[in-house]
């Protein structure tokens, strides 16, 4: 009981003096000069990008995939690609001027061109905002 | 566990707004630079501790799983940096005997201190703090200044619960021990006037 009280009083004593004491703090430009530190450090933490298609996302597209392929052998009915049945024939109304008589291209040829080169535009604008982020 | 606006903080810097992390900073930087220079008694070791304390914390910010307090998290980080400064920069502690104390003794020294002006008390602590070996000192600071629950300073310093309150019990009566001859000489002055 009486090692117990002064235990207690010694406790006391710890708890009211020490909370007395002044807290230290760090010279007025600790966060300027550490945050110049890690902006530089987050730099190169940039560069260790993560796959835009992660684990999850390929196995999905894995998954999808394996399911256009196996379900026409599977059912008598039709694959999941010919059920989708696809109207191109506005891309026929399309006249562009040929600027090269000379070299003939097929069509199928000429509109996968063209869907490569859109996509490629459409990147830059995703890569550049995508690339943004990171930076700011 | 963690502070809601800690973790909103967090989210946004692993989200890659860098900027975000001067918050946490300017909140836990005088919590951080406290314990550094209550370990190694020297500014510049301290300033440099934070420094580190928060870069690694930065790093390592995706490994934070939020089980327990952010500030618990970036408090161990900071007493491990302390740890390895320290074991760099060996400072020999002078050791000294714990002179027995009786009890009324307690009294006797809170009688002086309450006579003596609040920032000269606060003044008088301080250096009797900073004259404790570095491990009771850093007790001492956690469980008193920071208010760590015992379980905390278990989390950061991976001490036993049976070891951290000996240390604790042992820490105190070597405080009192110190401060008791700081403030001597006026209580020899106090049973004069008696």
């Amino acid at each position: 009981m009486g090692e117990n009280k002064h235990i207690n009083e010694l406790d006391a004593f710890a708890k009211k003096y020490v909370k007395e004491i002044e807290q230290e703090k760090p010279s007025a430009d600790f966060t300027a000069s550490l945050m110049k530190n890690i902006l530089e450090e987050s730099k190169s933490k940039v560069f260790k990008t993560k796959a835009l298609i992660s684990k999850k996302g390929w196995a999905i597209i894995s998954i999808f995939v394996l399911a256009v392929i196996l379900i026409p052998f599977k059912t008598s009915e039709k694959s999941l690609i010919n059920s989708l049945e696809f109207n191109f024939s506005f891309l026929d109304k399309i006249q562009i001027p040929n600027f090269l008589p000379a070299i003939n291209l097929s069509n199928t040829v000429f509109y996968a061109i063209f869907f490569f080169g859109l996509m490629i535009v459409a990147q830059v604008v995703f890569l550049k905002k995508h690339f943004n982020k990171k930076f700011h | 566990m963690t502070n809601k606006n800690d973790q909103l903080y967090i989210t946004k810097i692993i989200n890659g707004d860098v900027n975000a992390f001067a918050h946490l900073v300017d909140n836990y930087k005088n919590m951080v630079f406290s314990l550094a220079f209550k370990m190694t008694k020297s500014r510049e070791e301290a300033e440099e501790i934070s420094q580190d304390t928060f870069i690694k914390a930065f790093k390592n910010l995706e490994n934070f799983k939020g089980d327990s307090k952010f500030s618990t998290w970036l408090y161990r980080i900071a007493y491990h940096t302390s740890l390895d400064a320290i074991k760099k920069n060996r400072n020999n502690n002078a050791t000294f005997e714990i002179n027995e104390i009786t009890f009324n003794q307690i009294q006797a020294v809170e009688t002086i201190l309450q006579g003596i002006e609040r920032k000269e008390r606060s003044k008088i602590m301080d250096v009797c703090l900073q004259k404790l070996p570095d491990e009771q000192r850093t007790i001492i600071w956690m469980f008193y200044y920071d208010e760590l629950s015992l379980k905390e300073i278990m989390e950061v310093t991976s001490l036993s619960e049976a070891n951290l309150k000996v240390k604790l019990h042992r820490a105190r009566k070597k405080l009192l021990t110190i401060v008791k001859e700081n403030v001597e000489p006026e209580i020899i002055e106090n049973y004069g006037r008696k």
